[in-house]
């Protein structure tokens, strides 16, 4: 009975969707006026609440938000409407957040770039944010192609030490959050590596498996299939202890090299809204978060489902804060 | 012995793995997904601005609920009807409906306006459906040797391969070769704006935010092919009131025999054309149509026809596109990276369901292939069957008063836009290149080489760079792939004003002889 009701709310919301967006677009005027000025208080939500994703629609970051709001509606006895507004890598949907009325009915999903941009000269601040709730974690490891000399982390190390400068390795992307670890593990092990930028995890994977770099650095879940399709190996992974599902590869600091990184995805409301809300929307991720179907979801991307305290999260931002930027600083240096 | 018992063997595992496979369109429930999707892909196809990637996504958050092949079903059926119903704005309104359609508007609309725009869209629908059937038959015969030879195309290769594409920007520009080059140049220049791949600096950007991101893509093509022409007829409609509504009348619709012949050797070089292009990561069915057009038109001897309503370069472009499909297909499944972005979007969806595309999949899970297949085959016979009942009534609409007609138009192409990020930029962007584009077509330069341009402009950089980064130039002296496509390059370039050169000669000494043969 539930699952039904779920599916027609989901063809409701697929409908809204449409129809919002097209008078949107007859109107040229957006559609903000519905969402504007909720009275807040004791009946706070009372109105549709709208989970803006700063991503295109597909993606691994669209696909939780499109989970996490029907489980949010059952929360909070509100419709949640995803709606896309993407570019400028998240940037456009940030911005756009920083204008809206701080009373809790529009959110933003949020990843690493949240503070990341602010070292790129983009004009991001997360001090501009209240972070509400973490609900993805994607640890990073490092995987070479299966044919690749390198059969343990040391011997990568070494040998970026007998060749500086000539070890490659590929990135997602300038400033994401898998080319900025590398510079903290350049410092660490004292070698110097060449960062060859693709567009996205998928080809930059890719390219190490094909071997046209040495290595990647990338979210565990996202090598995966490589690695199940016995195409490459992972040599470390940059997490605080071994993973459950991988038993046998060792961690970086187990290796010597203290090195750790994951990517993440949080939901943020504007700097300014009243203490009360952000403790309503947080509980109520956080228990759409324990739910079955979410983490169901989240664990077949191979990512790690989280639901943190705001308290939690905005300490954690402000850590990776701190980490990202020395890793820029210091690339932006060379 | 043991060989033959082997191989035995294996051909029962295979014959099992495709009964397995093709049982699964048996299913009533299927049937009625991919009906399902068939009627959201032609919607959208024909609809400017909304692209199959769009659709798909939207779908995808209302399949995840369904069955792992009900849901493939209902999203692939949307992907390859996009295919059929973008053809039909490409033709008649001179508007790619999705970006696919992009070579559709080449001979496409030129036919339209002829008077041939019943015959224009049978052949293109017909040379759609063919090269679906290639790219399936790609897809189910040779998935995984092909997918492993995609993974040769490393950054230099990709690189080579995208100069060969920046040769045709001659062919597309229809015998205007000094205006194409510098309209080119323009799309390379838009393709400059946005942040440095590598280094991660601002170019271009004049502090606006949006453009951090680049020149949007679907804006800009929007804005050149259908505003442009809007614009434009709205401009010269006083002038030539004896060409008022010519694509009302639609003409003959199905090409006669003679017509049908000439028209095997451009869907030949299509197919070829798309099965290699879509084998190749990240490129997709737009570039595939152009490059297939132009392959079409360089070994054609009425070259002067393509792009001025030829139906071998309809053809050509078509059926290319639609191979492509099966090619992305196949490089998505066997290798885990997005043949294309509808491709990056099913590859969410499958995770979810717990299917991994990867090499691990076709050993895992070999009745899956088959299944793809048997869904895209049934897609493609229905969206062709789809689309050559429902022609006569979509160019109904055509028969509206031309001011009805342009003002819907412009609307639908802003809605469109407006809905990809629901972003007011991207109208903006449509109408300044709507301007452009008009600025364009007055003053002779044409379009095309502009868009190739802003496709081909980050693929080439980024590529040259990450191979520059990675081994140096040595890299492309090293790569034979690479070393080849470069040759062909040249020749590209240099063949025809060559062979140009030889005829002139060869018509002057035929005077001459002539001449001399008179005098006694």
């Amino acid at each position: 009975m539930l699952g039904r009701d779920r599916k027609f709310g989901k063809f409701l919301r697929i409908k809204q969707a449409i129809a919002l967006t097209t008078t949107a677009g007859l109107l040229f005027t957006g559609c903000a006026t519905n969402a504007g000025g909720g009275a807040e208080g004791d009946d706070f939500p009372n109105e549709d609440i709208r989970l803006v994703v700063p991503w295109e629609a597909g993606g691994s970051g669209d696909l939780s938000a499109r989970t996490l709001a029907p489980l949010l509606e059952d929360e909070l006895g509100v419709n949640v409407i995803v709606e896309n507004r993407p570019g400028a890598n998240g940037s456009v949907g940030y911005n756009w957040l920083k204008e809206q009325d701080p009373d809790g009915y529009n959110m933003v999903m949020v990843g690493a770039e949240i503070v990341t941009l602010q070292y790129l000269d983009y004009d991001i601040d997360p001090a501009d944010y209240e972070f509400l709730s973490q609900i993805i974690s994607g640890p990073g490891a490092i995987a070479v192609r299966e044919d690749s000399p390198y059969e343990t982390f040391d011997d990568l190390v070494e040998d970026a030490k007998d060749r500086p400068g000539e070890v490659t390795y590929s990135s997602p992307g300038v400033g994401s959050v898998w080319d900025n670890p590398a510079q903290g593990l350049q410092e660490q092990a004292d070698i110097e590596l060449v960062n060859v930028p693709f567009d996205g995890s998928a080809p930059s994977i890719e390219a190490a498996a094909a071997g046209d770099v040495d290595f990647s650095i990338d979210a565990v879940g996202s090598q995966k299939a490589q690695v199940d399709g016995g195409d490459m190996r992972y040599l470390a992974v940059l997490a605080e202890e071994r993973l459950d599902d991988l038993p046998d590869v060792p961690t970086a600091k187990e290796l010597g090299i203290d090195l750790q990184n994951a990517s993440f995805t949080g939901l943020v409301v504007p700097e300014g809204t009243p203490d009360d809300v952000v403790d309503t929307l947080s509980s109520a991720i956080q228990e759409a978060t324990e739910q079955d179907e979410y983490k169901e979801t989240i664990e077949s991307s191979n990512l790690i489902p989280v639901g943190t305290s705001p308290e939690e999260f905005d300490e954690f931002i402000q850590q990776e804060d701190e980490r990202h930027g020395q890793w820029i600083e210091l690339a932006q240096g060379e | 012995m043991t060989q033959i018992i082997e191989f035995m063997s294996s051909s029962i595992f295979t014959a099992n793995a495709m009964l397995d496979g093709f049982s699964v369109i048996l299913q009533a429930d299927t049937l009625l997904y991919i009906g399902l999707g068939m009627l959201i892909g032609m919607l959208v196809g024909a609809f400017p601005g909304v692209t199959a990637t769009m659709a798909v996504a939207l779908a995808s958050g209302f399949t995840l609920t369904l069955d792992p092949m009900q849901g493939m079903s209902v999203l692939l059926t949307i992907y390859v009807a996009a295919q059929f119903g973008d053809r039909v704005p490409a033709i008649l309104i001179n508007t790619p409906g999705t970006p696919a359609s992009i070579s559709t508007t080449f001979d496409g609309y030129p036919l339209a306006k002829q008077g041939k725009a019943g015959l224009a869209m049978t052949v293109s629908a017909f040379g759609s459906a063919i090269g679906m059937f290639v790219g399936i038959i790609l897809l189910a015969v040779i998935a995984m040797p092909l997918a492993r030879f995609a993974r040769e195309f490393g950054p230099a290769e990709l690189f080579a391969l995208v100069v060969f594409g920046l040769t045709m920007m001659v062919g597309v520009s229809s015998g205007r070769i000094i205006k194409g080059l510098i309209a080119g140049c323009f799309g390379l220049f838009l393709a400059a704006i946005g942040r440095d791949p590598v280094s991660g600096d601002a170019r271009f950007t004049m502090d606006i935010l949006e453009l951090n991101s680049g020149v949007p893509f679907i804006p800009v093509i929007i804005g050149v092919f259908g505003v442009a022409e809007v614009l434009n007829q709205m401009v010269t409609h006083n002038q030539d009131v004896s060409q008022r509504k010519p694509i009302a009348q639609l003409g003959q619709w199905l090409p006669d025999r003679k017509t049908s012949r000439t028209l095997v050797k451009p869907t030949i070089v299509g197919a070829a054309t798309g099965s290699v292009i879509g084998l190749v990561p990240a490129v997709g069915g737009d570039i595939s149509g152009i490059i297939g057009w132009d392959n079409a038109r360089r070994l054609s001897k009425e070259k002067e026809q393509f792009g001025k309503g030829s139906l071998k370069g309809l053809m050509a472009g078509d059926t290319s596109t639609t191979t492509t499909l099966g090619g992305s297909v196949t490089t998505t499944m066997a290798l885990g990276i997005p043949g294309d972005s509808v491709m990056a979007v099913l590859i969410g969806s499958m995770m979810i369901w717990g299917i991994q595309p990867g090499p691990g999949l076709f050993a895992s899970n070999p009745s899956m292939v088959y299944s793809l297949v048997a869904i895209l085959a049934i897609a493609t016979v229905l969206s062709l069957a789809l689309s050559l009942i429902r022609m006569k009534s979509m160019v109904k609409l055509l028969e509206l008063n031309n001011a009805y007609l342009w003002i819907i138009i412009l609307l639908f192409c802003m809605v469109g836009t407006y809905s990809i990020n629901n972003s007011v930029f991207d109208v903006a962007i449509m109408l300044i290149m709507g301007l452009i584009g008009l600025f364009m077509l007055r003053f002779g330069f044409p379009a095309g080489p502009t868009v190739l341009g802003l496709i081909l402009g980050p693929l080439a950089e980024s590529n040259l760079r990450r191979t520059l980064i990675g081994g140096g130039w040595e890299a492309f002296l090293q790569s034979p792939i690479a070393m080849i496509l470069f040759i062909i390059s040249a020749a590209a370039l240099l063949f025809p004003p060559l062979r140009e050169m030889t005829k002139r000669r060869k018509s002057e000494l035929g005077k001459t002889s002539q001449f001399s043969s008179n005098v006694p």
